[in-house]
């Protein structure tokens, strides 16, 4: 029998099924309600804290005006380090996923199949090209209406994203990642995209960390991902996801970007 | 959180059986369909408001959950007890199959283009959509995980 048909065969199995207890549902509901909570809550705090940073402006004699948005342009200190993502225990569904296998875009790396050949010390990759700012008139910080008229905002996805919205990233005409929008354009994040320096998916931590003086290799080993910043833009950094075989995709995210945790 | 239970309990079984070829085993497919179906209940009315599928998008939560840094949680578990108390569920019921055993040990993301090529029938381009990757890294994936099950499996099966 081809594969193939061993694996629709497999797959159709009885033997697939898996027996449930009788009071699964409640338990899932019930956990549901809790994360539910804990969203609540979280959202709550957050509002509490741009509250006490406010206060904070005024009682130093400034106007909570004299702030500039908080997504258009993010305040924070660039990050000029690697430094570790923040995570829990509920990290958005599909948050970009951080893989443990090799991404090979077909036809846009110079490495065929090869793991060996990821120590090469050029990059040469044939990537569109994630700036600093954004990808082809998307940039971080643009309205939804904005960045829609861009032409390469796809269709959101509602399944995933809890603190932001997912939208489908569009790299000539097909979906190549995904476009995180909170009240703004907060990260670009695809598996197509190359960095100005040439950095994407296929390329090796050695060519990363030439590129990126602030790629640490024991972080990108504890964490399989390295935050770095993004030359040209004092409030955005790149998010390079890496497996065993090198970088698997790339992001731009602006600094503070309250989509994950 | 009615129509929400009301969904869970229909739709329960064949996300268990999603979740058991994504996964590998049974424990691993209940905490997934677990971790899902909290993150979707928890935003049910969005969700049903924006989508017309909501197994679909059970689906792809999994999917995503699996491929990323998930890791299971200490919870209840929602697997059936034996008759005689609390125990371990019956043991994998593919065990030793040569086939099951070399699709577990694929790399997460290739099990799952091979579970959604060949369960699911989706395209290149709807797994491409699914993954929020390119259809290129979806062949090349698909492609590694074909040639490491026939070098796993040798002779015993052939075709394309």
């Amino acid at each position: 029998m081809a594969l193939d048909d061993e694996l629709r065969h497999l797959f159709a199995s009885d033997r697939m099924d898996v027996p449930v207890r009788p009071d699964a549902e409640h338990i899932i509901v019930a956990g549901a309600r809790r994360v539910r909570r804990r969203r609540i809550a979280a959202a709550a705090t957050g509002g509490a804290v741009v509250l006490i940073v406010i206060a904070g402006v005024v009682l130093a004699g400034g106007q909570p005006g004299d702030m500039p948005p908080a997504t258009r342009k993010p305040t924070t200190a660039p990050t000029t380090s690697a430094e570790l993502v923040k995570t829990s225990d509920e990290a958005p569904p599909a948050a970009p996923p951080v893989t443990s296998d090799e991404d090979e875009p077909e036809g846009t790396s110079p490495s065929t199949d090869s793991s060996e050949e990821t120590n090469t010390s050029t990059p040469g990759l044939a990537f569109p090209v994630l700036g600093p700012t954004g990808f082809r008139g998307l940039e971080l910080g643009q309205t939804l209406e904005e960045a829609q008229a861009t032409g390469v905002l796809g269709d959101e996805d509602p399944a995933i994203g809890r603190q932001c919205d997912y939208y489908h990233l569009m790299v000539d005409g097909q979906a190549a990642g995904w476009v995180l929008v909170s009240d703004t354009v907060q990260a670009i994040d695809s598996d197509a995209l190359q960095t100005p320096e040439g950095i994407g998916a296929g390329s090796t931590l050695d060519q990363a960390a030439a590129a990126y003086p602030d790629v640490g290799d024991q972080f990108v080993t504890q964490n399989g991902r390295a935050i770095v910043a993004a030359p040209g833009n004092d409030n955005a950094r790149y998010n390079l996801r890496f497996t065993d075989d090198g970088i698997s995709r790339i992001a731009l995210e602006a600094d503070g970007l309250p989509c994950y945790g | 959180m009615e129509d929400f239970g009301e969904f869970v309990r229909q739709a329960l079984p064949g996300l268990l059986r999603y979740g058991h070829m994504l996964t590998g085993n049974q424990h691993d497919a209940a905490d997934l369909v677990q971790t899902a179906l909290e993150r979707i209940g928890a935003r049910w009315h969005v969700i049903v408001r924006k989508s017309g599928d909501p197994v679909a998008y059970t689906r792809k939560t999994m999917v995503n959950t699996h491929v990323s840094r998930w890791r299971r949680a200490k919870r209840e578990s929602l697997l059936a007890e034996l008759p005689d108390g609390p125990a371990e569920p019956a043991d994998d019921p593919f065990e030793n199959e040569p086939l099951w055993e070399a699709l577990r040990d694929l790399p997460p993301r290739q099990r799952a283009v091979v579970v959604m090529r060949y369960y699911e029938e989706k395209s290149e381009a709807e797994i491409a959509a699914v993954l929020g990757v390119s259809r290129g890294t979806v062949k090349s994936q698909a492609s590694k995980a074909m040639a490491t099950l026939r070098g796993r499996l040798g002779t015993s099966v052939g075709g394309a």
